[in-house]
């Protein structure tokens, strides 16, 4: 028969079996930190992708403006489910606003340096 | 050209007529430029009253070549005093307001025909942004690589979902044999086996399965390619890299020693990388030919000589020979406790927490995935088989004095790194206790107490700057 432990607590619920002499554990997940620094791709994409959009709401820089929209995108597609999905929504918006207003402030197109 | 004429005989009538010596700034002229003119005039004059037969005819001819000039120029225009001035060198003033020499007059004659000529045309002014849209192809570039991006992230996180999902379609059947539990999810409250991967991003899927004799629990976790951002797939085709599976049993107990067998590569990385492997397998890795196993595998151990042996046996030597391009690394080790410490790390003063584990590592073939994932299996059993065998290993009695060795010298060379780090603290937690009496002493309201707490601190003071004075004069006696 399975019999809880005496600790009970939800994430190291152990339960014992006597009869087959083992114990089954619960799954510990690795700590954010070691997580962070396995990868991190994430963290610093959508750093630089608040930089640029607001280097390109700031300083009115088209080029800024896509650029962080391109970060935000890359901060998603390797984020991690345990991350908190609204920080890489509220990014994305961030610069797609910035794309929008550098664009009603100028719409004359972008040129290339060369 | 008729202009160059008109103009030199106005100059010719106004020259005859005015015997005057003002110009038109009203600045003085000398008698003598014009002295020419003035002579010439009284010559004629006197010609003319010289002789009178011959003359008659002459001033008569004279008369009548007036008369032809003046018949013949019956526009030209005899200046006046006023216009005398204009007639001057119309370059002086040329461009100045108030010019009306006749260049400008005509000049602004031509203007004013060419304005009343050309009808005034309003050009609409057309925002810059309905003009043409070839302008913004830097624009359509950029949304053209977001839509790109966008694609390529569904599909490979389409793709990744398939070699979990293949992956645990042959692997879950023998997993329910051997363990009570079969994918963990921590978010539930009790455990319940939910026989699938827990998605920790759109690369990493992790399956934890427990209940199981001689072990805690088995971690497997696919590392794959991050196939959903385009640019590590770019970067991936610049430099290869392939699927990885890490299955990590956790042994309940172990006999201590370390040892891992692997590509060159792998081993190398493990030497470097690992705390444990940096720390005990000190020796040089030996080919894995020495042990019935293919030449391209090295063998990295604490204690050489029966060890591997035990280790590599029949059964695991055919595995390994059979599946040499899927296998990576194998890690044997009771004192695993993650990765080397950086040099921005500092150590902590306690030793790390070791786990006793057994890690294997394996290669998803890049090609033909759904055929040869399901060959992998086989390796899954290899390292449950791993699993009973280690549990009940025993070292010699040789060996394990050595392994038991090596732990202290790590644990003593530990110390040592730690020893300013637990200085510092032990200064600190005797601070904390001379304040802590200090403020207890001054919150005590009786008098009496006070003061002899106050005493108490002050003894306690005397004593330790006496022992302090008897360490340095015994120091002073041994240095003589």
């Amino acid at each position: 028969m399975e019999e809880a432990s005496s600790s009970n607590h939800v994430e190291e619920e152990v339960i014992t079996n006597r009869h087959k002499n083992y114990t089954v554990n619960r799954y510990k997940p690795k700590a954010e930190e070691a997580t962070t620094s396995d990868d991190p791709v994430p963290d610093y994409m959508n750093l630089l992708a608040m930089i640029f959009s607001m280097c390109g709401l700031m300083l009115k820089i088209k080029w800024c403006a896509w650029c962080a929209v391109f970060c935000s995108l890359i901060s998603f597609a390797n984020s991690r489910s345990s991350e908190d999905g609204r920080q890489v929504l509220s990014s994305f918006m961030l610069s797609i606003s910035a794309v929008v207003m550098t664009y009603l402030q100028n719409p004359a197109p972008m040129t290339p340096p060369w | 050209m008729k202009l160059w004429v008109f103009v030199l005989i106005l100059l010719l009538t106004t020259f005859g007529v005015n015997g005057d010596n003002r110009n038109q700034h009203g600045a003085e002229i000398e008698d003598n430029e014009f002295a020419e003119f003035e002579d010439f005039d009284e010559d004629v004059v006197e010609l003319a009253s010289e002789g009178d037969l011959p003359d008659k005819e002459e001033p008569q001819e004279v008369a009548d070549d007036f008369q032809d000039l003046d018949e013949e120029d019956e526009d030209a225009v005899v200046e006046t005093e006023e216009d005398e001035f204009e007639s001057l060198d119309p370059d002086e003033f040329e461009g100045l307001p108030g010019d009306d020499t006749i260049w400008e007059n005509e000049n602004k004659k031509t203007k004013k025909q060419k304005k009343s000529s050309e009808p005034e045309l309003k050009i609409a002014d057309v925002p810059l942004h309905l003009r043409s849209w070839d302008k913004y192809y830097i624009e359509f570039l950029m949304g053209a690589g977001l839509l790109v991006y966008v694609v390529n992230f569904f599909i490979g996180r389409a793709k990744n979902n398939s070699i979990a999902s293949t992956w645990l379609k042959s692997h879950v059947d023998h997993l329910n044999k051997q363990f009570e539990l079969v994918g963990d999810d921590p978010s539930n409250k009790k455990a319940a086996s939910t026989h699938q991967f827990v998605k920790e991003s759109e690369h990493l899927y992790t399956l934890w399965c427990s209940g199981r004799t001689c072990c805690e629990g088995m971690l497997v976790e696919l590392k794959l390619l991050k196939r959903q951002d385009l640019i590590s797939v770019i970067s991936d085709r610049l430099k290869p890299a392939v699927d990885q599976v890490v299955i990590t049993t956790t042994l309940t107990s172990m006999d201590p020693f370390v040892f891992c067998v692997g590509t060159k590569k792998s081993v190398a990385n493990l030497h470097k990388n690992m705390q444990d492997v940096n720390s005990f397998c000190v020796e040089k890795s030996r080919g894995g030919e020495k042990y019935g196993l293919s030449s391209k595998l090295f063998v990295l151990s604490e204690l050489f000589g029966e060890l591997p042996n035990a280790i590599l046996d029949n059964a695991v030597r055919k595995v390994l020979n059979e599946n040499e391009g899927v296998f990576d690394s194998l890690l044997i080790s009771d004192q695993f406790s993650g990765p080397l410490l950086t040099d921005q790390q500092e150590p902590t003063a306690k030793f790390p927490e070791a786990e006793k584990i057994i890690s294997l590592t394996l290669n998803i073939p890049s090609e033909n995935k759904e055929r040869k994932i399901p060959n992998l299996l086989n390796l899954l059993k290899m390292a449950l088989y791993l699993t009973d065998k280690v549990k009940k290993h025993r070292l010699s009695r040789e060996n394990k004095m050595k392994t038991d060795k090596h732990r202290q010298e790590a644990m003593l060379k530990l110390m040592k790194q730690t020893h300013a780090q637990r200085q510092e603290a032990a200064q600190l937690k005797k601070e904390e206790k001379a304040r802590a009496l200090k403020d207890k002493m001054m919150n005590e309201e009786d008098p009496e107490k006070q003061r002899r707490m106050d005493e108490q601190i002050h003894r306690r003071e005397l004593n330790k700057k006496n022992k302090k004075m008897m360490k340095g004069r015994q120091f002073k006696v041994k240095a003589m």
